[in-house]
């Protein structure tokens, strides 16, 4: 962020001398906001492993998996499944071939049942997985996990993350509750 | 430059090369520097990068500077060996441009494994002859804390102002007065208030992604400039030691290296060499320095060069706390650990294992919901307690002490070379009994910390110990007995008088505290030692 919007929010004038490593700090950061923006996902992402089929699955078991609530949006809105479609594109052959299969076993038991169905009975052995099936849930609660929190959806909505920011002095506690 | 002949040449920028290349030069030394890496300017650090600017999130190190170019992280190979890795840093300032920078100091005990414990060896120096070197280092690098009256980690007199504790802070301090073990607030060379010209920390938490003001104490912040104030220091950097050459007596004359960028061999002569480059890389310049003279590589006529390799194992867990769950979001980023266990193992009767952990606290960040990889289930629920658990975060991670055993060591292999036909070093390590029996006693305590804190606790130990947690040391390690060390107490190799190696290779044993600052307090008495002796004409 600019150096005046740094020191509109912190109200501290510019003659203050700790101005400095913040102004460097901010000068630094929006350097890398722009050089970052080059490089960030684009809103004309094209898929790049994912078949449309595959792309929409795996939007749809990211949702279930961290839906929209009241208070933020969930996996579809941050788009995981196109984070998840560029993470296996460039990673490899053997994460691919995990995933094509898994996507597999998971529509072959919807077609049995549903969707949800299909994604609960993938968990139901989180703690001790054992089939492929269950391998798969992992792989798929991590990418999902993975995805949500590092997207600005994840960060900012729904944790309201307060930190990455320029302080001037730390708080610490204020609760003599804490400290007793 | 081939003709230029300097007073000492110090191979290594990190926290021994810098200490170094400052007092050296400030004792009238003219003194060339070789950095195999390049300067990384704070402007470099993406510490501040949001992970969703990054192409893939920060996942694959895109938001880290550029501090492992080339090859360097592939060239070492692991034979025969446990969980452990070593760093690989190349760039002018080492480790010191991402350390987390807790600065401890040794305690008495501590230099004295044999006559306490039975096993290991005594340093040949003691606490007291360091004491004065650690007092010189702190004031030199700023360091926040308080003196807090504890033998098991001696203070200073003078420190900045500690670092406010946080709420989980003051929470575990009430389970640590239960247990009486000691909870302090913890020692760091970050400027809590400016000073040494370097800016006050503003508290962003990525201490570890590199401080890109410089309010953490680096080589580059902190010693360089002094150094380049006296007009005796040169600087030579993408210059990568290949060898110390020796004349006929087998004593140091200088130094050939690789120029990187034109891949051009140079040499410099120098009346002493000091080698700086860390552990790892320090013994692989010896065992690749081979000679008539020294046909084992250089100062090894013991063999002990490159053994004795190890360095911290770890343990840990991330706690959330129902006091703290379920709170109004709140910017805990602050600088990395505020707070630290001191160790105190010793202080519940005799063991059946040598040595102790000293755990630090809330150094991993508060950006990624690690609850959201321990939780089962997933969903509105799942989603809910992830976000609640958020604030009440508390992350502990113990650094255990490691036995020093001549078995464990790095070797080179001539049939494995860099890109620049360096051969690579071979790391060679196997944890003892005693680091297994330390290690599960470690994590016990660990979990009695966590069933005195009211909340949900997930440990983080594994099934079997890990290392070094960058904290490597003891390959060309200083001690009473020339058959099992290479140095004497001034970092001076026995068979090589004009030779000094300074980094943590130089360490007889490790204590559970970080080596950083006592490898400081050991290069500076080293490079007075130098001083003393060429105002003597000795050296």
């Amino acid at each position: 962020m600019e150096r005046r919007m740094v020191l509109k929010i912190l109200g501290i004038s510019a003659i203050t001398p700790q101005l400095h490593s913040l102004a460097m700090a901010a000068k630094c950061h929006q350097q890398l906001v722009e050089l970052a923006q080059l490089t960030a996902q684009a809103p004309d992402y094209r898929l790049q492993f994912f078949t449309p089929d595959e792309d929409e699955l795996v939007d749809q078991l990211a949702e279930l998996i961290i839906p929209a609530d009241d208070h933020s949006p969930g996996a579809r809105a941050a788009k995981v499944s196109l984070f998840a479609d560029l993470l296996l594109a460039t990673g490899d052959e053997q994460a691919r071939q995990q995933w094509r299969n898994g996507l597999r076993l998971i529509r072959q038991e919807a077609m049995q049942t549903s969707i949800p169905a299909a994604l609960a009975k993938a968990a139901a052995n989180e703690a001790d997985p054992k089939t492929e099936i269950d391998h798969f849930f992992a792989r798929l609660k991590e990418m999902t996990v993975l995805g949500y929190y590092t997207s600005s959806i994840g960060i900012h909505q729904d944790l309201d993350y307060r930190g990455n920011s320029y302080l001037t002095s730390f708080p610490g506690c204020t609760h003599p509750e804490h400290q007793r | 430059m081939k003709k230029e002949q300097f007073d000492v040449c110090v191979i290594g920028s990190g926290a021994a090369g810098g200490v170094m290349a400052r007092a050296l030069c400030e004792g009238g030394a003219k003194v060339i520097m070789l950095e195999a890496g390049k300067e990384v300017p704070g402007n470099e650090f993406r510490s501040h990068v949001w992970p969703y600017n990054l192409r893939y999130r920060g996942l694959r190190g895109e938001n880290d500077p550029p501090l492992y170019p080339g090859d360097v992280s592939k060239t070492v190979r692991y034979e025969d060996c446990d969980s452990v890795g070593v760093d690989r840093i190349r760039c002018l300032g080492g480790r010191t441009l991402h350390w987390n920078a807790v600065t401890l100091r040794y305690a008495s005990r501590d230099f004295r494994e044999r006559s306490l414990n039975g096993v290991e060896e005594d340093w040949p120096l003691t606490y007291n002859a360091l004491a004065p070197y650690y007092d010189r280092i702190e004031e030199m690098i700023g360091v926040c804390g308080n003196d807090d009256g504890l033998d098991i980690v001696p203070s200073g007199k003078q420190y900045l102002p500690p670092l406010p504790w946080r709420c989980s802070e003051h929470i575990l301090h009430r389970a640590t007065r239960r247990m009486n073990i000691p909870l302090i607030s913890v020692r760091k060379a970050v400027a809590t208030k400016a000073c040494n010209n370097r800016p006050p920390c503003h508290y962003c938490g990525h201490c570890m992604n590199g401080c890109d003001v410089g309010a953490i104490f680096t080589t580059p912040n902190g010693m360089l400039p002094q150094a380049r104030a006296t007009g005796n220091f040169t600087l030579r950097q993408n210059a990568l030691a290949r060898e110390i050459l020796v004349d006929r007596e087998g004593l140091a004359r200088g130094v050939s290296f690789v120029n990187t960028e034109t891949k051009q061999e140079e040499e410099v002569s120098a009346s002493i060499v000091a080698v700086c480059c860390g552990t790892v890389e320090s013994a692989r310049l010896l065992l690749n320095s081979r000679s008539p003279q020294h046909p084992n590589g250089l100062a090894n006529s013991s063999g002990v060069v490159g053994r004795y390799l190890h360095g911290h194992l770890g343990s840990g867990a991330h706690i959330y706390l129902d006091e703290l769950t379920g709170l109004p979001p709140f910017n805990q980023d602050g600088a990395t650990d505020h707070v630290y266990i001191p160790r105190y193992n010793h202080l519940f009767g005799k063991k059946d294992y040598a040595g102790g952990w000293g755990i630090q606290v809330n150094f991993s960040g508060y950006m990624f919901p690690n609850q959201a990889r321990y939780l089962p289930g997933y969903g509105a629920t799942y989603k809910s307690r992830v976000r609640a658990m958020q604030t009440g975060y508390l992350m502990l991670g113990a650094f255990g002490k490691v036995e020093a055993r001549p078995e464990n060591h790095i070797a080179v292999d001539p049939h494995q070379v860099d890109e620049y036909g360096i051969p690579i070093p071979v790391v060679h390590f196997r944890f003892s009994d005693n680091d297994f029996a330390l290690w599960r006693d470690n994590n016990e305590s660990i979990m009695e910390i966590c069933s005195n804190l009211k909340g949900q606790a997930f440990p983080g130990f594994g099934r079997a110990p890990g290392g070094f947690s960058s904290h490597e040391v003891g390959t060309v390690r200083m001690g009473k007995d020339p058959r099992t060390s290479v140095l004497n107490d001034y970092c001076q190799a026995r068979d090589v008088n004009n030779l000094f190696v300074t980094d943590g290779g130089c360490f007889t044993t490790s204590s559970e505290k970080n080596p950083t600052l006592t490898i400081m307090a050991l290069s500076l008495r080293a490079a007075e030692y130098i001083k003393h002796k060429r105002k003597m004409r000795e050296l």
